[in-house]
């Protein structure tokens, strides 16, 4: 740091920086003259007092009480000179705050310092919280520009130098030094952006004479939801507006957009996440029609600063029109960190962005802050962190083991054979591994103690690494749960491509558990036996070799691979009879077997996440009870091979067969049957069966296989598989209700059959009812838009026929009501004439009826 | 003139009455001894009314009003706010006001023209208040205290506040509220002036531990005792006038 104190000049400071910017060029370290240091005069604006209280205050009280005149506001230390004013005053909101602050018995603030308290605080209410965050604010404010001085010392000097080759991150500041050797700096980006900077240094200097002429500045910052926008003229605020909508869950923290797009298709529905999506479309919309409404000012501002995080950028940047050109050398990013968008904040922004420091003029720029800006804040995300720790880790494993080799060769050389060997070296490299992986312990120390020596032979060297590779894979997915897909299918890949890749595989989980198993019983007794040793060696690979199968098991049972359970059981159940019989190892089948596993292991890395989750899961919680098993039957069974490289004896394939089967696999005790169940596979279910895998196991909810299974089908499989072999497990008690023979399902499905005929034929009915049905309608329909679409005289023309119809039947009925009421005739087809109630034919007839009743 | 009374033991008047320039509120007691002070004193003038504020009878702290008004808090009901309406003249304004800070009285002391409220108080109730009772309204504690109508006395012609008021605070607050300021006590030496008396342009009640000097000093601040005849036609008048109306 330099030694003198940093003075903060601003960019509006209009006197001061026409001094500091006289004959400017810039400094840089090589050229460090030691110039007269001249010392700016003080640049300090002398703030005007409050006006003196006096007038008044010697008035004695009165004897006849009179209204004073004192015209002041105790609390804000203010004199009014009329009414008012003082009326006036006391309706601020700056007279309310000091009201509080006396209230707790707090120093009042003066006016200014109010206004940039309550930036962002629209009005003071009667709660108490608000003024606290204020407060708060204010507080962090002012801690806040020290720290960052202080906080980024770390940037090269150099590289401020550094402008015309674009190579490389530029210092967030530039340097000059003007004419009387005062050095100064400026942020950078007020000069260029990060695209267009200037070729030769003398452009930048005059680019820096004119800064604080062209200082209209739009600031736009957005982040969480959060909006804040504000153009400023020099140091005036033009305009401003703030938005803030509802975009990201308290507490997760994610916007819900970016929650969205990482999820893939499985976008959360709930009515909260609805609600944030909308919101973030609104803000989106908000922001746009506002900058819309500011493009004058846009267009009149020198220089726009944004600050968005990059999923926010598309706000500003993203669509058809958006509202600024990301390739504007306008557009300019904000250097260092900021808070949340607040009016406050921006103000601050153009405070801090204004700022010119001045160093004095007996500094070397070598030693002056860079005030890079600090752009990713760590996070403490173990799921993000650890792929990289472990990949530091494994570096150094790999180099740790290129140094151990020469020191094992000085190391005694035991009786056993070279498998041994390989295997010692193995579980050293893997507590190498350890070590780096904890960090904790220094770089490794050659342990007298370690076993086996490392061979001359090259292969065994190479063999080394590329099962050090594989362990650190599986390192790996342990640590991620499986969120490293790619690299481990790649490694396998490398794996299988060498002649003996399935060996390896297995060495691989031998070192694993060797590893931890050594590295734990090392640190416990240093001085133990070769026998012991030995004898060591031989369980955990037993172990290893339990462990192997078991995965493979499992993996088949998860993904419903038959075809590779049958080999495995068939591997298994041979030897077993080995095991049994005779001295009789197959070592093809051993071979074929083991190549199996690696082959089902393969699949291991490109199951789905829960699986990989389960398996480590599973491996642990058997580790225990591993110990036990093993102990009973650990002699006799390791077995050394014609190319001698040591296989997993077939002795402790046959150790876990039976029980393995039968064997509870994870935390809620589920066999492999119920594994299989879930996941539905009705040809793995058969096969698990038919092996031995007792149905009636329960988990520990108490519920067997059949329960657990995912659809009918594959109850049937239990039920059908009861059918086959009646006798064979407790069918009552794995809750299996039926068995399920051939001719049954015969029966039933003849039954379902007729059922369906006689479904299709009333559906037959159904459709040819509903079909007449409908004909019926259209008909009906068709007849009443001819009808309406007639004239009326064809209407009435009609409805003249409908009623001579009528009476055509009425007639055939000998009724008397359509005669004539004098003479007798049929009114049918006429048109009679009538008086009151009488109908008559011709009105002749009428005439006389009527002369008779009258005469009458 | 400056009156003592007692409610049934009380000296507090403040808090069982509630007198402005336009009307008396009294609560209701159990003797009529309370109520016929100012029957007495009032009745040819002024209408003095009966009541309770949400069945309590500490009505004097629960409302504030002035001539032109009366707020009542929100948990007034609806039959008592009828009953005053009725019995208030037309000319008075009557609101129930949503008010956190409930007891009216405690947290608002006014004259015809102004009002000093608690600094917590709503900035609706504030409005509220600038409406009806046509007050300019000032945020302000009395001596610290933010209990402005408990510490508080005032009325048109001048204001009795808490003895503890600094001369520097009279002053102030008397160029506020453009009337003449005394820190007194009121019922021997008790300091809590707003409820310890009631007061308008030409009377007081104080408690009956009230002592004369006490007396006098609310006399002379008030100008109530033997303020000069031609007062009724010219300080007076305006009250007095705009009251019988």
């Amino acid at each position: 740091m330099a030694s003198s104190p940093v003075k903060i000049v601003s960019l509006f400071d209009e006197l001061v920086c026409k001094t500091l910017f006289d004959g400017v060029k810039l400094a840089r370290s090589a050229i460090e003259d030691d110039g007269p240091g001249t010392i700016l005069p003080d640049i300090v604006p002398e703030k005007s007092g409050s006006g003196d209280l006096e007038e008044g205050s010697g008035a004695l009280l009165p004897k006849v009480h009179q209204v004073s005149d004192r015209r002041m506001c105790s609390f804000c230390d203010v004199v009014f000179s009329s009414r008012e004013e003082q009326v006036l005053h006391y309706k601020l909101d700056w007279h309310r705050f000091n009201l509080k602050q006396r209230i707790m018995g707090a120093e009042p603030v003066s006016e200014e310092k109010f206004e940039t308290i309550s930036g962002d605080v629209s009005s003071i209410s009667g709660s108490d919280t608000e003024e606290e965050d204020s407060e708060k604010a204010t507080e962090a404010q002012r801690t806040a520009s020290p720290s960052q001085g202080k906080a980024n010392t770390s940037a090269d000097p150099e590289e401020t130098t550094d402008t015309k080759d674009g190579k490389g991150r530029r210092s967030a500041k530039v340097f000059f030094k003007n004419c009387t050797g005062e050095i100064f700096s400026v942020y950078r980006c007020l000069l260029h952006g990060k695209k267009d900077a200037p070729d030769s240094e003398d452009d930048l200097v005059s680019i820096a004479t004119t800064l604080p002429t062209l200082a209209n500045w739009t600031i736009l910052m957005i982040a969480g939801g959060h909006f804040a926008g504000a153009v400023f003229k020099q140091s005036e605020l033009v305009v401003h507006k703030t938005f803030h909508r509802y975009t990201v869950r308290a507490k997760r923290g994610t916007a819900q957009g970016l929650r969205d797009s990482k999820q893939g298709s499985s976008h959360p529905k709930s009515a909260g996440a609805n609600l944030r999506r909308y919101n973030e479309a609104a803000l989106n919309e908000d922001i746009r029609q506002l900058l819309v409404s500011w493009s004058d000012h846009l267009k009149s501002s020198h220089k726009i600063f944004v600050r968005a995080p990059s999923y926010n950028k598309a706000t500003f940047f993203g669509g058809k029109d958006a509202p600024l050109d990301r390739n504007d050398s306008k557009v300019v990013t904000v250097p260092f960190a900021t808070r949340r968008p607040t009016l406050k904040e921006v103000t601050r922004v153009h405070e801090e962005l204004a700022t010119i420091e001045c160093y004095g003029a007996d500094c070397k720029v070598r030693d002056l802050p860079h005030k890079s800006p600090s752009r990713t804040i760590p996070r403490n995300n173990p799921g993000r962190e650890s792929p990289k720790r472990l990949q530091n880790a494994r570096k150094k494993a790999e180099t740790n083991d290129a140094g151990s080799e020469p020191e094992g060769k000085q190391t005694r050389r035991p009786k056993s054979g070279k498998n041994k060997k390989v295997g010692g070296q193995q579980a050293e490299a893997m507590e190498d591994e350890d070590c780096g992986r904890d960090k904790n312990r220094g770089p490794k120390q050659p342990d007298p103690e370690c076993l086996g020596s490392s061979s001359d032979d090259n292969q065994d060297a190479l063999i080394l690494k590329s099962s050090l590779e594989v362990i650190d894979t599986v390192a790996t997915l342990k640590e991620t749960g499986g969120t490293k897909k790619r690299r481990p299918r790649n490694r396998k890949k490398k794996v299988d491509k060498e002649d003996k890749g399935a060996k390896k595989v297995t060495d691989r989980t031998k070192d694993t558990a060797m590893g931890e198993g050594d590295a734990r019983k090392k640190a416990e007794t240093p001085d133990i036996e070769t026998a012991e040793m030995e004898k060591e060696i031989k369980r955990l690979e037993k172990e290893l070799a339990e462990r192997q199968v078991r995965n493979a098991l499992f993996t088949c049972c998860k993904a419903g691979d038959a075809e590779n359970l049958q080999k495995l059981l068939r591997h298994l159940i041979v030897s077993n009879d080995a095991n049994k019989g005779a001295d009789l190892t197959s070592t093809m089948s051993e071979q074929q077997f083991l190549g199996d596993c690696a082959n089902i292991t393969t699949l291991d890395s490109s199951l789905d996440q829960d699986n990989m989750q389960s398996l480590p899961e599973k491996s642990t919680s058997e580790e225990t009870s591993q110990d036990k098993a093993t102990s009973s039957s650990a002699t006799g069974i390791n077995t050394e091979t014609e190319d001698g490289t040591t296989l997993p004896a077939p002795g402790a394939v046959c150790v876990i067969t039976s029980d393995t089967l039968v064997e509870t696999l994870d935390d809620h005790g589920s066999t492999l049957l119920h594994v299989a169940a879930r996941a539905g596979s009705k040809a793995v279910i058969n096969l698990l069966m038919a092996a031995g895998a007792d149905p009636s196991v329960k988990d520990k909810k108490g519920r067997p296989p059949y329960v657990v299974c995912s659809s009918k089908e594959v109850r049937n499989e239990f039920r059908r598989f009861m059918g086959e072999n009646p006798g064979r497990y407790d069918y009552v008690k794995a809750q299996i209700p039926a068995p399920l023979t051939a001719e049954m399902e015969e029966t039933r499905a003849a039954k379902q059959a007729e059922k369906r005929k006689a479904q299709k034929i009333a559906k037959k009915k159904r459709d040819q009812e509903e079909r007449e049905e409908r004909m019926k309608r259209e008909k009906e329909e068709a007849e009443k838009i001819r009808f309406a679409s007639l004239s009326d005289r064809e209407k009435r023309a009609l409805a003249a026929e409908r009623r001579l119809a009528q009476q055509g039947q009425d007639t055939t009925g000998l009724s008397n009501a359509n005669r004539c009421w004098a003479c007798g005739e049929t009114l049918f087809g006429k048109v009679p004439f009538e008086y009151q109630d009488f109908k008559f034919c011709t009105m002749k007839c009428l005439k006389e009826h009527k002369k008779s009743t009258t005469s009458q | 003139m400056a009156v003592r009374a007692q409610f049934e033991n009380s000296n507090e008047v403040g808090v069982f009455a509630k007198l402005t320039n336009a009307y008396c509120l009294v609560c209701v007691g159990g003797s009529e001894n309370f109520y016929s002070v100012f029957e007495a004193e009032l009745s040819d003038v002024i209408p003095v009314v009966h009541t309770t504020i949400a069945g309590c009878r500490i009505i004097g702290r629960m409302t504030v009003g002035n001539r032109n008004g009366l707020l009542v808090p929100s948990t007034t009901n609806d039959q008592e706010l009828q009953h005053i309406r009725n019995s208030l003249p037309d000319s008075v304004k009557i609101e129930r006001v949503e008010e956190r800070l409930s007891a009216l009285g405690n947290v608002i002391t006014c004259n015809d023209y102004v009002a000093l409220v608690h600094p917590d108080l709503d900035r609706e109730t504030e409005e509220i208040l600038a409406d009806v009772l046509k007050v300019e309204v000032f945020r302000q504690t009395v001596s610290d205290n933010v209990l402005v109508g408990s510490y508080a006395a005032l009325s048109n012609q001048g204001g009795l506040v808490h003895p503890k008021t600094t001369i520097e605070d009279q002053d102030e607050l008397s160029s506020l509220l453009q009337v003449p300021l005394v820190a007194g006590t009121v019922n021997r030496g008790s300091d809590v002036v707003g409820a310890g008396m009631v007061v308008n342009d030409w009377i007081a009640f104080a408690g009956m531990d009230t002592t004369s000097t006490e007396l006098s000093v609310i006399e002379s601040v008030f100008k109530l005792g033997d303020a000069p005849q031609g007062a009724v036609t010219t300080a007076m008048r305006d009250s007095l006038i705009d009251s019988m109306t």
